[in-house]
C-alpha cells in the first residue's frame, strides 16, 4: 500500500508518494486557481489549464506514470475549478447486488468514467459535461456572482455544493443540474461576508440525507470556519408541492442549520477534515491550525462542539486562540468562548490535505512546496518540491490530490494490462466536451454513450449446475463430482464390478498374508457353493427337461 | 518422511482403482503442494500422466469420467503437471468428446452418457482456462486444439444448448480470432435456434443465446463502405460491428409497434404518435445483418395468434439487452437515448390513454386477449430499464423523471376512473415487483426533491395492497348472493354430482376455507419492504399512505413472528426506517417496534432506546472519584456551572442547552446563578448579570436577539457604566433606532479588536476575560446586522 500525491503548482505538476521517492514531473502544466486537478477514473487526471481554455489529461495509474499530456481536451472558455460526479452503477456495488435475480456482480472495467464533469469559470458560469458521451447537458450562467472556488459532490452525487468568491456557498441537486434548464439551487448558505475560499464535507455519510449527521464545515477570508449540519436541509420540504410553496413565497425557506463558527485572527485559506472528523486543519498565512472538534476541558471532560444549540439560530460562536507558552485554564477561557488550537506548521499554507490514517497532513506553502507533516507531532517528515531548475517560476501549490492505492493488487494489474491486447499500456481516447448545450427531452437523438461492462466477478459462475473450477471451492468441486458418481453407481454392471475389485484391492491393501488366506478361504466357500447351487440348478433343469421331452412325445 | 505423504505411484495405483469416496480421497490427494516438485517430473508425474491417459482412452465410461477429473485436479493444482502433460490431456480429452458427440444419440441414451458428456465438456472448460493467459502454453497446445474443438461444440450446441454455451460465449470473448473461422456456422447455428424454438428453452437458456448472439459481434464484418474511396478517410470505429448489432435489434421495433397499431388508437395519443415517427428505421452504415426473424402472423379472426406479439416483443427486448449489458473487451458506443425511446414508446402502448379500434370491441375473447398482452408489452419496457439501470446507474439521470411517470402508465385503473384497479394489480404481482425495482433504481439517483410524487404514491398503495393474502375463491363468495337469487348454479353442480360421480366434493370449499388463500411468499414481502424502506427514507409520504404502512409493518411483523418467531430482516429494516422516519405524523412506534422485537438483538433501537452518543454539551470522558459526579448528569452539570462558571450568561448558555427546554430547571439554575455571582463578583458585573437574566426571562426570542447584539456592543466598554445603562434603557424602548450607532462603534472596536485579542491572553485578570469574547461576538453579529441592514 502507498499514498499518491499529485500536486501541482503555478507552473508544475508533479506525481510522488508519501512513502516512497520516485518523482515525475507533468509536462506542460500551468495551474493558476485552486482545486482545478481531479482524478477521473483510476487513470485519467485532469488538470485544467491557465490563460488556454483547455484540459490536459494525464495518464495517473498508479503501476505506469507517464508524463506526457495523453489528450488535450479544448473548451469553450477557460475554467478554474474541477469536479466529478462518479457513476457508481448497480452491478459494481457488493451491498445492493443481493440475490441472483438482481444481476450478477462484476468487475470494474478498464475503462471506466464518472457520470458527469463540473467545471466553473472566471464569472461564476458552471458547465456540466457527461463524460461518456462528451454531451454539454447544462450551463448555469452565474451560479455564482463571482469566481467559483471549489465544486464538490456529496452524498453519492446526489447533491453538488459550490462555493465562491462572492461569499457564497451553494447547495444543487444534481439532477436537477441535468435535467432543468434554469435549475434552482437546493439552499444558500451566506452566512460568510469575504470570499469563501474552501469547504468541507464529512467523509461518511448514512442513506440518505434525513437520518445522516452529514456536516459541511466552510471557511472564508473573514476567518471564519463555520459548521453546517446538511441533514437540516430535508426538514423544510421534501415534494414538489413543498417546493412550489417555496417558490411563490421565501425562495431561501430550505435552510440549513449553522451548528458552530470558528473565529481566528487571520483569513483562512483552507481546510482539511479528519477522516473520522476528530479535528479540522486550517490553513492560514500564519500556518496550520488544528481545531479539535472534540475539545478537551479540564480534567477528563470532552466538549462536542458541534452540538446543535437550542437556543440562538446562528449557533455557538467560538473565538480560536493559538496554545500559549504557559499552562491555562481551559474552563476558564471556554467560559470566555476561547478554545486553545495548536500549530503545527508556520508557513503561508494554501492547500492541504489529509492522509488516509488521518496521521500525516500534507501542506502545500505559498512557495510550492509540500510539507509532508505528522499531526501528532507536528514534525515536518520531508518537505516535497517540484523538480524544476527554475525556482522562481514555480508560484503557490494550487492542488494536492491524495489517493491511496494498494501495490500488491497493481502488480496484477500492470500484468493483466500488457496481456489485454486492447490495452497496451495506453489510455483510451475520450469523448470530445462538446460546446453546444444538449437539447432536453429531445427523442430524436442517439445519446451515444461510450461505455464497457466490467467481466463477471471471479466467485461468480454464470450457470450454478456447472463443474466450477476446482481452485475456487476445493470442497464444491468434489461435491459435485460425488452426485455425478451416482449416475454410475445406479447401473448394476458399473457399480457391482467396479466395488469387488475394489474390496479386494482394498483388503490386500490393509493386511498382510492372513488376510489374503482368509480372502482365499471365503472365496473357496463361495466357490463351492456356488457350484453346488449350480448342480442342483442342473439337477432341476434336466428334470424339467426329461419331463418336457416325454409330453412331447 | 511423514511429511512425504503418499509416493506418486501408489496414489496412481490407487486413482485406477478407487471408487466413492476413496475416489474423493485421492483427488484430495492429488492437489497437495507437495507434488509440486521438479523432482517428480519425469518419474512420478509421468507415471500419474500415463495412468490418466489410460483412464481417459479406456472404454469405460466410468473410467473416463474419472480420468477427467483426476486431470482437472491435478492441472488445477499441479502447474508442472499442467504445463508438461496437459496438452496431452487435452488431446484425449477432446478425442472422446468428438467420438461422443459424432455418435451422439447412441452415446447419450443412457444417464452415463449424459453425466459423461457434461464433465468431458467441462473439464475441457476448465484446461482451456487454466492455459489460457501462458503464452507458451497456449501457443503451444490451446490455440491449435481450439480449431478442433470450437467446431464439436457449435456441433453440440444444437443438442446440448445449455452445456455449450457458456463455453462458446468464454471463447468468444477470449479467443476472437481464433473463433473468427467458424462465426458463419455458429451464427446460422443460433439464429435457428432462436427463431425456431426461443421460447421453448429454459429461460437461463434463452439468456444464454441471446448473449452468444451479441457475442457474435465482436469479431468484425466487412463494412461495404469501406470500398467506397470517398469515405475511406473515416475512422472506423472498434465498435462499428457491434454498433451494427444493436440497431439491427433496434430498428425492429418500429415495424412490431406499428402492428399495435393495429389494435389501438393511436391516432388520440399525440405522444405516442411523436414518440412512433423517432423510433429507429435505418441500419447502421451498410453493415448487412440478415433479420433472421420470421414475419408474425397475427389474425384478428384468430385472437389468439396476438399471443405472438408480446412473444416477438420479449424476444428483441432479449436481445438487446444481451448487446448493451454484457462485459465487452473494449468501450462500446450505446445509443442510450434511442434505448430509453424503445421503452418510453412501448410501455405508453396501453388502453390508458387510447381506446380499442372500433372494429375489434366486439368479440369477447380478442378484447380481453388485448388486454392480457398489453401489459405484458409494457412489462418488456420496465424489464429492459431495470437492466440498464443496473449497468448504466446515473447516465439515466436527466430521464428519471420521465421514467417515473411511465411506470406510473403501468398502473392499471379502473375503466373510466382515477382509481387504481387493484385486483388487476394483483393479477401482475410478479411484473410489480420489478417496477419497484425500477423505481428503487431511479429515486435512489436523485436528491430529496422530486417532480414526480404522484406516481410514487400510487406505486406505495399498490405496494400495500400486494401484501395482503390472496384467496383463491374469493370470486364465489363475493357472487354467492346472486346465485342463491338464480339458485342456478347450485342445483347444476346437484345435478351434475347425481349424474356423473367423477366431479368431487366441493363442500370443502366452505368448511376450510383458510385452505384456499395463497400465502404471499417471504420473497416478496422482501421486495416489498426495501420499496417502502426506500420511499419512506427518502421522502414524507401523506398520512394515509404512511399509516398504512405502518399498520401493514407492525401487524404482518407479529404475525411472522408468531408463525416462524423471528421477524424476518426486511421487515426489521422498514421497522427502524418508520421509527426514524414518522413522516408527517407525531406518533413514534418506537415502543410497538421495541415490544415486537423483545428479546432479539438489534443495534439500531438498541442505540435508540438507550443513547450513547455524546447528547448533552459536556460530558465526562472517566468517571472522577467524587461522589457527586455519580448522581446523574443534570446535576453534574450544574455542579461544574457552580464550580468553575464565573460569569452568568455563558454558563446560563450552557444550562439551556442542556435541559433542552425545559423550563422550570432553567428557572432554577439561573437564581443560582445570579446569587452566586452578587458573592463573587463587582457591581459592574452584577449589573450586567441581572440585565441579562432579565432579558433572558422577559423578552421573545426576536427580542433579545437584536437587543443582545446591542448590549453586548456597551459591554465592551466597562467604564461607562451609566452610559451603558441608559443606553440600554433606550434600547429596550425602539431597539432598531439604537442599532446605527452600535454599529459605528463596533467599526471603531474592530480596530482595537486585534491588540484586544493579544491583551487578553496574557491578561488573566478574570474581569476582562468576560468582557473580551463580547467584543468578538457583537463585533461580529453587528457587521452581520449591518450587513442585512444595508
Amino acid at each position: 500500500m502507498d499514498e499518491q500525491i499529485i500536486f501541482t503548482t503555478n507552473s508544475t505538476g508533479s506525481i510522488t508518494n508519501i512513502h516512497s521517492y520516485e518523482q515525475a514531473n507533468l509536462k506542460q502544466c500551468t495551474v493558476s486557481s485552486q482545486n482545478s486537478a481531479v482524478r477521473v477514473g483510476e487513470q485519467y487526471l485532469f488538470v485544467a489549464q491557465a490563460q488556454k481554455s483547455l484540459i490536459h489529461v494525464y495518464n495517473a495509474s498508479y503501476n505506469v506514470q507517464r508524463e506526457s499530456v495523453e489528450q488535450r481536451l479544448p473548451l469553450p472558455e477557460r475554467v478554474n475549478c474541477l469536479e466529478v460526479v462518479e457513476n457508481n452503477a448497480f452491478i459494481y456495488d457488493n451491498s445492493k447486488i443481493n440475490n441472483k435475480k438482481n444481476g450478477a456482480l462484476h468487475n470494474l472495467p478498464q475503462f471506466n468514467l464518472p457520470y458527469l464533469l463540473l467545471a466553473s469559470t472566471e464569472s461564476g458560469k458552471l458547465y456540466i459535461w457527461e463524460l461518456n458521451s462528451g454531451m454539454l447537458l447544462n450551463v448555469k450562467s452565474a451560479a455564482h456572482y463571482q469566481a467559483i472556488t471549489k465544486i464538490k459532490s456529496v452524498m453519492n452525487g446526489k447533491y453538488i455544493i459550490t462555493s465562491g468568491k462572492d461569499s457564497r456557498v451553494i447547495i444543487w441537486q444534481t439532477s436537477d443540474l441535468v435535467s432543468q434548464d434554469e435549475p434552482k439551487p437546493v439552499a444558500i448558505l451566506h452566512d460568510h461576508t469575504l470570499p469563501v475560499t474552501d469547504f468541507e464535507v464529512s467523509s461518511i455519510h448514512g442513506d440518505n440525507l434525513f437520518t445522516s449527521g452529514v456536516k459541511l464545515y466552510t471557511v472564508s477570508r473573514d476567518s471564519t470556519l463555520r459548521c453546517y449540519d446538511l441533514s437540516t436541509l430535508m426538514r423544510q420540504g421534501n415534494n414538489k408541492r413543498r417546493s412550489l410553496t417555496n417558490k411563490n413565497g421565501n425562495q431561501n425557506d430550505e435552510k440549513v442549520q449553522l451548528l458552530s463558527t470558528f473565529t481566528l485572527p487571520y483569513p483562512i485559506n483552507c481546510i482539511t477534515l479528519d477522516p473520522a472528523e476528530r479535528s479540522a486543519y486550517l490553513g492560514t498565512q500564519m500556518g496550520c491550525y488544528s481545531v479539535s472538534l472534540y475539545y478537551q476541558l479540564n480534567g477528563n471532560r470532552l466538549l462536542n462542539l458541534l452540538q446543535p444549540s437550542t437556543g440562538a439560530s446562528q449557533g455557538n460562536i467560538y473565538s480560536l486562540i493559538e496554545e500559549p507558552q504557559e499552562t491555562v485554564n481551559r474552563d476558564a477561557l471556554f467560559v470566555k468562548n476561547q478554545l486553545i488550537c495548536n500549530k503545527i506548521l508556520e508557513e503561508n499554507i494554501v492547500c492541504s490535505k489529509i492522509s488516509m490514517d488521518g496521521s500525516i497532513i500534507l501542506l502545500g506553502d505559498k512557495n510550492g512546496r509540500v510539507h509532508v507533516t505528522e499531526v501528532f507531532s507536528t514534525q515536518v517528515m520531508k518537505t516535497l518540491q517540484p523538480l524544476t531548475t527554475s525556482q522562481t517560476m514555480i508560484g503557490e501549490v494550487t492542488n494536492i490530490l491524495l489517493s491511496t492505492y494498494s501495490t500488491e493488487a497493481n502488480d496484477n494489474l500492470s500484468m493483466s494490462l500488457t496481456k489485454n491486447k486492447h490495452h497496451n499500456g495506453t489510455l483510451e481516447k475520450l469523448p470530445v466536451l462538446q460546446r453546444v448545450i444538449t437539447e432536453k427531452g429531445q427523442t430524436t437523438q442517439t445519446h451515444d454513450v461510450w461505455y464497457q461492462i466490467g467481466g463477471l466477478y471471479n466467485g461468480q459462475s454464470e450457470f450454478s449446475d456447472a463443474v466450477q473450477s476446482p481452485l475456487l471451492n476445493f470442497e464444491d468441486y468434489l461435491q459435485i463430482v460425488q452426485s455425478e458418481e451416482s449416475a454410475f453407481i445406479e447401473n448394476g454392471g458399473v457399480s457391482s464390478e467396479i466395488i469387488t475389485t475394489s474390496a479386494a484391492t482394498t483388503a490386500t491393501a490393509t493386511s498382510g498374508e492372513s488376510s489374503k488366506q482368509e480372502e482365499i478361504d471365503s472365496l473357496k466357500q463361495k466357490v463351492t457353493s456356488l457350484t453346488e447351487a449350480y448342480a442342483e440348478l442342473r439337477e432341476i433343469h434336466e428334470k424339467l427337461y426329461e419331463q418336457h421331452q416325454q409330453l412331447q412325445k | 518422511m511423514a511429511d512425504q505423504g503418499i509416493t506418486m505411484s501408489s496414489l496412481a495405483k490407487q486413482m485406477e482403482i478407487a471408487t466413492g469416496s476413496n475416489f474423493q480421497k485421492v483427488l484430495k490427494n492429488l492437489s497437495s503442494s507437495r507434488y509440486v516438485d521438479e523432482k517428480l517430473l519425469k518419474t512420478d508425474l509421468g507415471l500419474l500422466n500415463a495412468k490418466i491417459l489410460k483412464l481417459l482412452r479406456s472404454n469405460r465410461e466410468y473410467d473416463v469420467w474419472k480420468g477427467c477429473h483426476a486431470t482437472t485436479v491435478i492441472c488445477s493444482f499441479n502447474a508442472l503437471f499442467l504445463l508438461s502433460y496437459g496438452g496431452q490431456s487435452l488431446n484425449a480429452i477432446y478425442s472422446k468428446l468428438e467420438h461422443m458427440v459424432n455418435y451422439y444419440p447412441s452415446t447419450t441414451n443412457s444417464n452415463q452418457g449424459r453425466t459423461l458428456l457434461k464433465t468431458l465438456v467441462c473439464t475441457t472448460k476448465t484446461l482451456m482456462d487454466l492455459m489460457r493467459n501462458k503464452p507458451t502454453l497456449s501457443r503451444e497446445c490451446l490455440v491449435p486444439k481450439l480449431k478442433a474443438i470450437i467446431p464439436i461444440l457449435i456441433q453440440l450446441s444444437t443438442y446440448e444448448p445449455a452445456l455449450c454455451l457458456p463455453v462458446l460465449k468464454d471463447l468468444l470473448f477470449k479467443h476472437t480470432t481464433t473463433f473468427k473461422p467458424y462465426v458463419n456456422k455458429y451464427r446460422t447455428s443460433l439464429t435457428t435456434q432462436i427463431a425456431s424454438s426461443y421460447h421453448h428453452m429454459p429461460s437461463d437458456v434463452q439468456k444464454l443465446l441471446c448473449e452468444n448472439y451479441a457475442y457474435l459481434h465482436l469479431i468484425k464484418l466487412q463494412s461495404q463502405h469501406v470500398q467506397d474511396e470517398t469515405e475511406a478517410h473515416h475512422k472506423v470505429f472498434q465498435d462499428d460491428t457491434w454498433r451494427a448489432g444493436i440497431f439491427s435489434i433496434l430498428i425492429q421495433f418500429k415495424p412490431i409497434i406499428k402492428l399495435c397499431s393495429n389494435i389501438l388508437e393511436f391516432d388520440q395519443e399525440k405522444e405516442l404518435n411523436r414518440l412512433f415517427e423517432c423510433l429507429p428505421s435505418e441500419p447502421y452504415k451498410d453493415y448487412k445483418i440478415e433479420n433472421f426473424l420470421s414475419p408474425l402472423k397475427l389474425d384478428m379472426n384468430e385472437p389468439f395468434t396476438l399471443w405472438e406479439l408480446p412473444r416477438r416483443i420479449n424476444l428483441l427486448v432479449d436481445l438487446l439487452t444481451a448487446f448493451v449489458t454484457q462485459p465487452t473487451p473494449f468501450p462500446i458506443r450505446i445509443p442510450i437515448g434511442t434505448i430509453n425511446l424503445v421503452c418510453e414508446t412501448l410501455v405508453s402502448i396501453s388502453t390508458k390513454y387510447m381506446p380499442i379500434k372500433r372494429e375489434l370491441r366486439r368479440d369477447q375473447d380478442l378484447n380481453s386477449i388485448i388486454d392480457e398482452i398489453l401489459p405484458e408489452i409494457q412489462f418488456a419496457s420496465i424489464s429492459l430499464w431495470r437492466d440498464m439501470l443496473l449497468s448504466y446507474g446515473k447516465c439515466f439521470l436527466p430521464m428519471s423523471d420521465r421514467i417515473l411517470g411511465s411506470l406510473e402508465v403501468f398502473i392499471p385503473f379502473k375503466p373510466k376512473s382515477n382509481d387504481i384497479d387493484l385486483d388487476a394489480c394483483q393479477h401482475l404481482q410478479d411484473k410489480f415487483i420489478t417496477v419497484f425495482e425500477v423505481a428503487n433504481l431511479v429515486l435512489s439517483n436523485v436528491g430529496h426533491r422530486l417532480n414526480e410524487v404522484d406516481s410514487i404514491l400510487k406505486l406505495v398503495d399498490v405496494a400495500l395492497r400486494l401484501t395482503e393474502d390472496v384467496s383463491l375463491i374469493e370470486t364465489i363468495f363475493e357472487n354467492k348472493p346472486i346465485d342463491k337469487k338464480d339458485a342456478n348454479p347450485q342445483t347444476k353442480n346437484k345435478s351434475k354430482k347425481n349424474k356423473d360421480n367423477k366431479t368431487g366434493a366441493i363442500t370443502d370449499l366452505f368448511t376450510n376455507y383458510d385452505q384456499f388463500i395463497t400465502k404471499t411468499s417471504l420473497h416478496k414481502f422482501n421486495e416489498i419492504n426495501n420499496f417502502l424502506t426506500f420511499i419512506i427514507s427518502n421522502w414524507r409520504l401523506g398520512t394515509t399512505q404512511q399509516i398504512n404502512t405502518v399498520k401493514y409493518a407492525i401487524a404482518r411483523s407479529l404475525q411472522i413472528k408468531e408463525q416462524m418467531g423471528s421477524i424476518p430482516i426486511s421487515f426489521i429494516k422498514l421497522l427502524r426506517v418508520l421509527v426514524l422516519n414518522p413522516g408527517n405524523e407525531r406518533l413514534s412506534i418506537l415502543p410497538i417496534a421495541v415490544s415486537l422485537l423483545k428479546g432479539s438483538d438489534d443495534e439500531a433501537f438498541d442505540l435508540l432506546c438507550h443513547p450513547r452518543l455524546p447528547m448533552s454539551m459536556i460530558h465526562n470522558v472517566k468517571r472522577v472519584s467524587k461522589s457527586i459526579e455519580e448522581d446523574d448528569d443534570r446535576e453534574d452539570q450544574e455542579e461544574y456551572d457552580v464550580d468553575t462558571g464565573k460569569d452568568g450568561v455563558e454558563t446560563h448558555d450552557i444550562v439551556a442547552d442542556h435541559a433542552n427546554g425545559r423550563f422550570n430547571v432553567l428557572k432554577t439554575t439561573v437564581v443560582e446563578e445570579a446569587t452566586t455571582e452578587v458573592e463573587t463578583n463587582n457591581d459592574i458585573e452584577v449589573n450586567t448579570i441581572e440585565n441579562e437574566t432579565k432579558v433572558f426571562k422577559k423578552r421573545s426570542v426576536e427580542e433579545i436577539k437584536d437587543n443582545e447584539s446591542v448590549k453586548r456592543a456597551k459591554t465592551g466598554e466597562p467604564k461607562y457604566t451609566e452610559e451603558l445603562i441608559k443606553e440600554q434603557e433606550t434600547a429596550d424602548k425602539k431597539a432598531e433606532i439604537e442599532l446605527q450607532p452600535a454599529i459605528e462603534r463596533v467599526t471603531t472596536e474592530a480596530a482595537k479588536d486585534a491588540t484586544i485579542t493579544k491583551e487578553e491572553e496574557e491578561d488573566s485578570e478574570d474581569e476582562d476575560e468576560f468582557e473580551i469574547p463580547e467584543i468578538h461576538l457583537s463585533e461580529y453579529e453587528d457587521d452581520e446586522d449591518a450587513e442585512s441592514d444595508s
